[in-house]
């Protein structure tokens, strides 16, 4: 039995907050009109697969050799703090995200 | 010397037997981009440091009596999502503008380890989501055959400069047609190989499950040494298959006679544009003459649901991939009061319009609901379509299909009309979701000068078979020229 859904106004804010993913609300009509133009499209699908059917899954000939789990030398330490966008000494300076009492704030370090 | 108009093949010939260097071939390319790729867009950053040093290591090598390797001194490009050392890797987006990788991508390493020398990187659709390579932060590309039309996408700026004779050679990746697509709509030949056929490591993806490395040349030979070179298993990416491969170059000259190859039948060819039906008539004439049995075939199941199934898989894949760019981990920072607000204007400034559509559509599919009702329905539907070809091809050893309902579009269509842009993929997103090797094949041009492409497909893993078939096909069509970029107003800085 085909289930259709149908996204609304309120399903999108939901979304955008799971996508974290700002839209101006002028923009929102024409988000819903081709969200729901893909899912009229898929609503058949619905109809053709049964419960016995089995989910895709990719078979191989022979998996390729992995690598070892074992700790390499490494050298690139220098040519990484050289590409860093910010550095301070031997690190990278980054934004602040969360202050120390644990209240999120803008401010940088 | 015409440089441009040389494939890959006769470029490594000449610099093997010293007949010209590798640099001398490097400069020709560059003056060519510098002075007409200013209208088409095609190329996105040159590296031309990095190539000279290239081109004069082949040319030591060839001095010095040592072993240039298979693509001595070509000159190649690489889509912007490939993993580049030292080399900007945008994916055309703003989230990524200034990233410069620390490794090359498999691909790339196997390209310079076999003498090809990098010249820069290619405009795309951004993060690959798109068909007409006009979604990118630095501007469309033009198609080289009609500067009115859009190359195709996403992999446009590839298929673009292949088209243009920027470079004998590019790579693409290919997650719904994006490198078969573009070449189809630039006139050149384009290959999606089986999944697992060439390693992804160091390519950004879109959805992993869909992705495929995939070259784009000129000619079918160039093609065939460019898979010698690209395919073979790599510990780095665990989904690439470790079976011993054929020489795909010895495949491309094996011809087809007592081959079974069927024609696809049972979809709308009348909503089709006319030269593109004529094009698959064409292509099954080529085969019978070269020897081949041809039959028809139909694949209800695929021509139905593949699109509907493919963008539920794709857009599933693509939003969880892209939720690392989050502006703290990965990408583009924006400042915000609180975690979630910087997230978002993170993800707002970062990410173009339709990479945050297909991102929203993608969450929505996977959330309560929509997940049972869609996601799983699409993930059966893909074991069907996959069903539905590995039935086929117990019976035939190939088939032809259109590659794309429409000959290349008229600049700006996306805006107008997304969903016919979605639609556009029902012919090349099969491949993907079943795995299967699909070449994009050039059978001529209209009176207009429009190339009318059409589509191989094979068994997975029978990329060397599909090969020979092109091969036999190009034999009969001959190969796609240069586009006439000069007469076309192409020169403009």
């Amino acid at each position: 039995m085909i289930k259709k859904m149908v996204m609304d106004e309120e399903r999108l804010r939901e979304v955008l907050s799971f996508s974290c993913i700002g839209l101006p609300e002028e923009e929102y009509p024409e988000v819903l009109d081709r969200v729901n133009a893909v899912l009229r499209m898929c609503d058949e699908m619905q109809e053709l697969v049964g419960s016995d059917v089995r989910p895709f899954e990719w078979d191989v000939i022979k998996s390729p050799a992995r690598r070892k789990d074992i700790p390499v030398a490494w050298d690139g330490r220098d040519r990484m703090l050289d590409r860093a966008p910010v550095r301070d000494g031997d690190f990278f300076r980054v934004p602040r995200i969360i202050a120390k009492d644990g209240t999120e704030e803008e401010e940088e370090e | 010397m015409e440089f441009h108009k040389l494939s890959a093949l006769e470029i490594a010939e000449g610099v093997k037997n010293g007949k010209w260097k590798a640099s001398e071939v490097l400069s020709a390319h560059l003056e060519r981009i510098r002075k007409y790729d200013g209208r088409i867009n095609s190329v996105v950053t040159l590296s031309e440091e990095s190539a000279r040093k290239e081109a004069e290591a082949v040319d030591r090598a060839v001095a010095e009596g040592r072993d240039p390797g298979r693509f001595a001194g070509v000159p190649f490009l690489a889509k912007d999502n490939f993993c580049t050392e030292g080399i900007r890797t945008t994916c055309c987006s703003k989230m990524l503008e200034d990233w410069i990788p620390d490794y090359d991508a498999t691909a790339i390493k196997r390209m310079k380890e076999a003498g090809a020398v990098l010249m820069g990187k290619t405009n795309m659709d951004e993060f690959a989501m798109g068909s007409t390579t006009e979604s990118s932060i630095f501007g469309p590309t033009l198609n080289p055959r009609d500067f009115g039309r859009v190359p195709g996408g996403s992999s446009g700026g590839s298929a673009a400069a292949v088209a243009a004779g920027f470079a004998p050679l590019a790579l693409g990746s290919d997650t719904g047609g994006s490198v078969r697509q573009p070449s189809a709509f630039c006139g050149v030949q384009g290959m999606k190989p089986s999944y697992g056929q060439i390693s992804r490591y160091g390519i950004v993806a879109y959805a992993s499950s869909l992705d495929q490395v995939g070259p784009i040349t000129r000619n079918m030979k160039d093609m065939a040494a460019a898979m010698d070179v690209l395919a073979g298993a790599d510990p780095n990416d665990t989904t690439c298959d470790a079976y011993e491969r054929p020489s795909f170059s010895d495949a491309v000259l094996s011809g087809i006679k007592g081959k079974k190859v069927a024609v696809l039948t049972g979809f709308d060819s009348e909503s089709m544009d006319r030269p593109l039906v004529e094009a698959i008539d064409r292509a099954a004439e080529y085969c019978r003459a070269a020897g081949a049995e041809i039959v028809k075939a139909k694949l209800p199941i695929t021509m139905k649901h593949a699109v509907a199934c493919y963008y539920m898989v794709a857009l599933g894949d693509a939003s969880s991939k892209l939720a690392c760019y989050d502006g703290m981990r990965y990408g583009h920072h924006a400042d915000g009061r609180n975690l979630m607000e910087m997230y978002k204007r993170s993800r707002n400034e970062g990410f173009g319009k339709e990479v945050r559509k297909r991102i929203l559509i993608g969450t929505c599919i996977l959330t309560r609901g929509y997940y049972d009702n869609y996601y799983v329905p699409a993930t059966k539907v893909r074991q069907m379509i996959a069903d539905e070809y590995a039935e086929l091809f117990r019976n035939v050893d190939a088939l032809i299909c259109p590659i794309s309902p429409a000959l290349p579009y008229r600049k700006g269509l996306v805006e107008e009309d997304p969903v016919r842009i979605y639609l556009g993929d029902a012919f090349s997103s099969a491949a993907n979701l079943a795995g299967l090797p699909s070449i994009s094949l050039n059978v001529g041009f209209t009176e207009d000068g429009l190339p009318t492409n059409v589509q191989l497909m094979g068994p997975r893993f029978g990329d060397a078979g599909l090969l020979a078939l092109a091969q036999a096909i190009e034999n009969e069509a001959g190969s796609p020229a240069v586009a006439d970029i000069e007469k076309k107003g192409g020169c403009e800085e």
